[in-house]
C-alpha cells in the first residue's frame, strides 16, 4: 500500500470527521486552563474528571464575538463569570486543522445547566455542613449587648468597606466602635484562600484586640463571582470561628453558604453597620428605661415608706390614746371602788360605833345597877352593923383612955367606961386575966 | 437613736407598736414609748428625705 503524506492523512482525518460528525454537538465538561488572549479570543480545555483524575480532555476556543454574547448571557443568568472548575454544557463544532490539530469551537454555553449544577453543588455543601452540625455552630455565641470591637474582613478598595466605615465612624450619637481591617480578596479564584487566611489572622489577634465579632463585607461593584462564599472550607471556618461572624456580602439572590453558617447574616455592609449601631442604641435605650424604673421604684419606695411611717404614727397615737383611755377608765374604776369601799367602811364603822354605844349604854346601866345593889347591900350590912342594935340586944362597948379597949393596953387600976343601950358605966380594973 | 439604721428604726417602731397593741406597756413607760416612737418617725422621715435628695442628685443629668 502506498504510504500517505502527512497532509494527505490529516486531510483524510478532516474529511472523515466532517462526514461522520454532526455539525453541532452538545457536550458537558469542566472548564480548565481558561484564559483570554489579547485579541479577546478565549482558550481553554474541556475536561472530564473522576475525582482529581483526568479521564479525558480536549482543547476548546471561543471567538471574541461569540464569547462576548455567551459570557454576558451566562453572567446575567448565573451571576458568575465563566472560570476554571466550572461545569458547563456547551454547544460545539469539532474542528480539525492539519497544523493545529483537534479542537472544539464553542458556539454557545447553556447557563441554566451551570446554574443547576451550581445549585446542586451548593445544596450538597449545605447538606454536608448540616450533617456535620456546622449550620448553627457560630450562631451558638451569645452576642454581647453592645458590639464595641470588631475585625473587618474586606478589601480596602471596596465601595462597601468605605460605606461601612463612614457609617460606623460617623454615627450621629457618637458611639465609638473599634475596628481593624484584615485585607482579603473578595472575589475571584483566590478569594477563598485569601478569606481563610484573613480569618486565621483575625483569630490570632482576637484576644489581643478583645474583639466582640468579625464582619465579612463586600459590596458595590458587580454582583459577580460570589461563588467563593459558597465554599465548603470557608463555611467550616466561619462555623468554627471563635467569634460571632456577621456577613454583609451584598447579594441579591439566595443567601450564600457563608451567610447560612454565619452568626448573623445581613444583606449589605450598611445593614451590618446599622445592626452594630443598633446594639448601642438599644443598650442606651434600655439604660434610659432602667433609670426610669429606678426612679419610679425609688419614688414608690419613698411613698410606701412615708405612708408606713404615717400609718405607724397614727396607730401609735391611737394606741397610746386608747391605752390612756383604758388606764383612765381603770383609775376611775378604782376611784369608784375606793369611794364605795370608803362608804361601806364608814357605814360599818357607824354600825360598830352604835353597837358599842349600845353596849356601853347597857354596861353603864348594869354597872349602875350593881352599884345600887352594892349600895343597898352596904346599907343593909351597915344597918346590921349599927352598934345600937347590938347594945339593944345587951352587948356593951368598953373604952379606956378614950380608945376602944382592944386598941389599948390595960393594967389593973386603969379606969374603963362601959357603954350600954341607955347607960354609961365607969369602973376601975381590979384584975386582968388572960383568956 | 443616731446609731440606728432606717431598718432598725422601722423594726423598733414595729416593736413599739406591737407592745402598744398588745397592751403590755405600762402607763409609766407609755409616754416614753410614744416619745421614742415619735422620735423614730422623725428620724425615719429625715433619713428618707436625705436619701431622696441623694437619689435625685444621682439621677441628675440622666
Amino acid at each position: 500500500m502506498q504510504p500517505l503524506s502527512v497532509l494527505q492523512l490529516t486531510t483524510h482525518i478532516q474529511q472523515v470527521l466532517e462526514k461522520e460528525l454532526e455539525p453541532l454537538v452538545w457536550v458537558v465538561g469542566e472548564l480548565s486552563d481558561f484564559r483570554q488572549a489579547a485579541q479577546g479570543h478565549v482558550y481553554f480545555e474541556l475536561v472530564e474528571k473522576v475525582g482529581n483524575h483526568v479521564q479525558a480532555k480536549i482543547r476548546a476556543n471561543l471567538w471574541q464575538f461569540t464569547y462576548r454574547s455567551v459570557a454576558a448571557k451566562f453572567e446575567s443568568v448565573t451571576g458568575t463569570s465563566l472560570k476554571n472548575g466550572m461545569k458547563v454544557l456547551a454547544q460545539v463544532t469539532v474542528t480539525y486543522h492539519p497544523v493545529f490539530g483537534l479542537s472544539l469551537n464553542v458556539k454557545d454555553i447553556d447557563p441554566s445547566f451551570s446554574l443547576g449544577e451550581r445549585a446542586r453543588i451548593r445544596q450538597e455543601t449545605i447538606n454536608r455542613l448540616t450533617e456535620e452540625g456546622f449550620m448553627v455552630q457560630n450562631a451558638r455565641f451569645p452576642l454581647p449587648r453592645v458590639i464595641q470591637r470588631i475585625a473587618i474582613i474586606s478589601s480596602a478598595t471596596a465601595a462597601g468597606y468605605g460605606d461601612f466605615i463612614n457609617q460606623v465612624d460617623g454615627n450621629p450619637q457618637g458611639y465609638k466602635i473599634f475596628h481593624e481591617l484584615f485585607q482579603s480578596l473578595m472575589q475571584g479564584n483566590e478569594a477563598v484562600d485569601s478569606l481563610l487566611s484573613a480569618l486565621d489572622q483575625v483569630a490570632e489577634k482576637a484576644e489581643q484586640l478583645q474583639l466582640d465579632a468579625v464582619v465579612i463585607i463586600r459590596g458595590g461593584g458587580a454582583q459577580l463571582d460570589l461563588d467563593c462564599f459558597d465554599n465548603y472550607l470557608l463555611g467550616v471556618k466561619i462555623a468554627n470561628f471563635p467569634l460571632p461572624v456577621f456577613t454583609g456580602i451584598g447579594h441579591e439572590r439566595d443567601e450564600s453558604i457563608a451567610d447560612l453558617v454565619a452568626h448573623t447574616p445581613l444583606k449589605t455592609p450598611t445593614a451590618v453597620a446599622e445592626f452594630i449601631l443598633s446594639s448601642f442604641r438599644e443598650f442606651e435605650e434600655s439604660l434610659g428605661l432602667i433609670a426610669q424604673r429606678l426612679d419610679w421604684i425609688t419614688r414608690s419606695t419613698f411613698q410606701g415608706e412615708a405612708q408606713k411611717l404615717q400609718g405607724y404614727t397614727l396607730r401609735i397615737l391611737g394606741e397610746s390614746k386608747q391605752q390612756l383611755a383604758r388606764e383612765g377608765e381603770k383609775v376611775r374604776n378604782w376611784g369608784m371602788r375606793i369611794q364605795q369601799a370608803g362608804k361601806n367602811g364608814a357605814k360599818q364603822e357607824k354600825n360598830r360605833l352604835s353597837q358599842k354605844e349600845e353596849l356601853l349604854k347597857k354596861g353603864w346601866q348594869h354597872f349602875l345597877k350593881r352599884q345600887q345593889d352594892k349600895l343597898a347591900q352596904i346599907e343593909v350590912s351597915s344597918r346590921q352593923l349599927d352598934p345600937s342594935n347590938l347594945l339593944q340586944k345587951g352587948y356593951t362597948r368598953t373604952e379606956s383612955k378614950e380608945l376602944p379597949i382592944h386598941l389599948t393596953t390595960l393594967e389593973p387600976g386603969d379606969r374603963i367606961v362601959t357603954h350600954t343601950f341607955n347607960q354609961k358605966i365607969s369602973s376601975t380594973i381590979n384584975r386582968i386575966e388572960k383568956k | 437613736m443616731k446609731d440606728y439604721t432606717y431598718t432598725q428604726a422601722m423594726q423598733r417602731l414595729e416593736t413599739i407598736l406591737a407592745q402598744l397593741e398588745e397592751g403590755t406597756s405600762t402607763v409609766d413607760t407609755l409616754s416614753e414609748l410614744v416619745k421614742e416612737a415619735a422620735d423614730l418617725v422623725r428620724f425615719c422621715k429625715e433619713k428618707l428625705r436625705n436619701i431622696e435628695e441623694e437619689v435625685q442628685k444621682g439621677f441628675e443629668g440622666l
